[in-house]
């Protein structure tokens, strides 16, 4: 039975590595491509703005929110010819390695897509990927994440292309 | 025991002050500034135009700023590199980093009881060189959009060049 909870354990292990793997390939794939805009945040960077005092409770919810995130990274460009097959192909090999979709967004302009890795009820990262006419875009925010509290954060860090979080608070509010 | 006092809270308040990395000092005696500044709390409430008490809120927490533009002629990529190595060398981490075609950031943090933070930033001829003590409270920033595009802030990187135009506001 203990070999059973081992084997188990280290099956769960392997999945969640198999997902990290799947981003972080992705990122690392177009890190010495010139035309890409990368960003990459540590967790010292999230963990700093824990001794903050808040002024009111949105100002809370929002350092609440850095507070219990690990890192973040982001991968754009807004000038490649083939965006739609860039979008196409990160959303098969994300998707292919274990994440939940939670919303898509289709309009005239671009598609974008969130998944998310979940494990025990708490969702540990989130990903975001946006491919439009010529841009594409992936978002990959990992900690302990509260999606009624992402899009805040969205407004406090002036990331180019982090304003599409501002779509999972619509979705949460039309459920 | 009263000297010894003053002399004790004199020293503190001056290692407070001066608690700023000597790489960055030394980076920059040894290059050329085209724009110098430094920023206390009072000197930065000044940029709030309109007084702005989120500004002033977001800003409480900043003991001092020191901004410096560089001719980024003579500064090459490794030597910003290098930069950012001695600092990794005296303590600092890495918190942020940013490559784009246009615009390459470096955040490095050093956490102490008041955080320091040195920001290296190079795009196309300009290089500049951001060194904070204390933090800034991110969650300020949502409120302060609307006041920064309304123009409610003195534009101190670009007084210079309006002064030369004629065109600054008095």
């Amino acid at each position: 039975m203990k070999t059973l909870f081992t084997i188990l354990a280290l099956g769960f292990a392997l999945i969640a590595q198999a997902q990290n793997d799947a981003v972080t390939k992705l990122f690392n794939e177009y890190y010495n491509d010139e035309n890409f805009t990368k960003i990459s945040v540590s967790s010292k960077m999230f963990e700093l703005f824990t001794e903050i005092k808040p002024g009111d409770t949105d100002e809370q919810e929002i350092l609440d929110a850095i507070s219990k995130l690990k890192g973040l990274k982001v991968i754009a460009t807004d000038s490649v010819a083939n965006s739609k097959q860039l979008y196409t192909n990160a959303v098969k090999k994300i998707s292919g390695s274990g994440y939940e979709e939670l919303m898509e967004v289709k309009d005239a302009q671009e598609d974008m897509k969130f998944m998310i890795s979940e494990q025990n009820g708490i969702i540990n990262e989130l990903v975001m990927v946006v491919g439009g006419k010529k841009s594409f875009f992936v978002m990959s925010l990992y900690g302990e994440i509260d999606l009624t509290k992402i899009s805040k954060l969205s407004k406090s860090m002036n990331v180019k292309g982090m304003e599409y979080l501002k779509n999972l608070d619509e979705s949460e509010n039309k459920k | 025991m009263r000297f010894i006092l003053t002399l004790a809270f004199l020293l503190i308040f001056s290692a407070l002050v001066n608690a700023q990395s000597s790489a960055v000092t030394e980076f920059k005696d040894n290059h050329e500034t085209s724009l110098a500044m430094y920023f206390y709390p009072s000197t930065l409430r000044m940029i709030n135009l309109n007084q702005n008490l989120e500004f002033n809120e977001m800003i409480r927490e900043i003991k001092k700023a020191r901004f410096f533009r560089l001719d980024s002629g003579a500064v090459t990529p490794s030597e910003l590199s290098a930069l950012s190595e001695s600092l990794i060398k005296s303590g600092y981490e890495e918190m942020m980093v940013m490559k784009s075609p246009d615009i390459d950031i470096a955040v490095l943090g050093l956490e102490k009881h008041i955080p320091e933070f040195v920001v290296i930033s190079r795009k196309g001829d300009e290089c500049m060189l951001l060194e904070v003590a204390g933090i800034l409270n991110i969650a300020k920033i949502p409120k302060l959009m609307d006041a920064f595009n309304n123009g409610g802030f003195l534009d101190v990187l670009n007084l210079k060049n309006k002064k030369n135009d004629g065109s600054a506001d008095h």
